[in-house]
């Protein structure tokens, strides 16, 4: 039979979501949903407005949300400035290419 | 490129490095999370850089003149000229940083700031030279 959980008190954003996913697991599979999620989101934006608006939002969403999941311990500076360094990369890409 | 669209695009870069450095450094601030060591030199370009937000902000409330965004850029120029280059600069501490933390070779830190250095000179280029399409 399962562990029960507790149930989060507060699962308000990707952020609460993967830290509570961290805390089930152990620190391993937390910041893996996130990502999961983040696959979701650009495949979902993908198919329906195209790669350069679905690069866009998640590469800037990822570079922010980066930010915050290495606040709440979830990844290393390296990732976040990685994440943040994509993020740089992704807008550069789109404002100096032709659509 | 036109002129026009590059400064446009200058800015948004701007807008986004600066957020996010706004960011890092409120959560750092209000967290008190440790950071890590390696990463000392692009922390501290942070904190130069709110540091120079913060002066800009104070000298534009300083004046008595109704301000628009033209006369704030005027009377906060060089708080926002440092600004701006400390933002791009930022970008090549992240770079001199990690390569250090990964304990990757020099070479690779030399290739990669070679590209965004040629980058960054097409890209002037492009604004000044280039086809206005």
């Amino acid at each position: 039979m399962p562990i029960n959980y507790t149930m989060p008190t507060n699962v308000s954003s990707l952020t609460s979501l993967g830290d509570y996913v961290n805390g089930v697991t152990d620190q391993v599979f937390g910041i893996g949903i996130l990502v999961v999620i983040m696959v979701l989101f650009f495949t979902s934006l993908n198919r329906v407005y195209g790669l350069r608006t679905s690069l866009g939002s998640s590469s800037v969403l990822l570079a922010i949300m980066s930010i915050l999941w290495r606040f709440t311990g979830m990844i290393s500076d390296r990732v976040m400035f990685f994440c943040i360094m994509v993020g740089v990369g992704a807008i550069l890409y789109l404002l100096f290419t032709k659509e | 490129m036109k002129l026009q669209y590059y400064l446009f695009a200058l800015l948004i870069v701007g807008g986004f490095i600066l957020g996010t450095t706004t960011l890092i450094n409120d959560l750092q601030n209000s967290t008190g999370i440790p950071v890590n060591t390696s990463y000392n030199a692009t922390y501290n370009k942070i904190d130069d850089v709110m540091g120079l937000s913060a002066e800009a902000t104070a000298q534009m409330q300083g004046s008595e003149v109704e301000t628009t965004m033209q006369d704030a850029l005027q009377i906060a120029s060089f708080p926002v000229l440092k600004m701006v280059l400390n933002s791009f600069s930022l970008v090549q501490t992240i770079m001199t940083d990690a390569v250090g933390d990964m304990g990757l070779p020099e070479w690779i830190l030399s290739i990669l700031l070679t590209l965004f250095s040629i980058a960054l000179l097409f890209s002037i280029i492009s604004a000044f030279f280039g086809r206005d399409t």
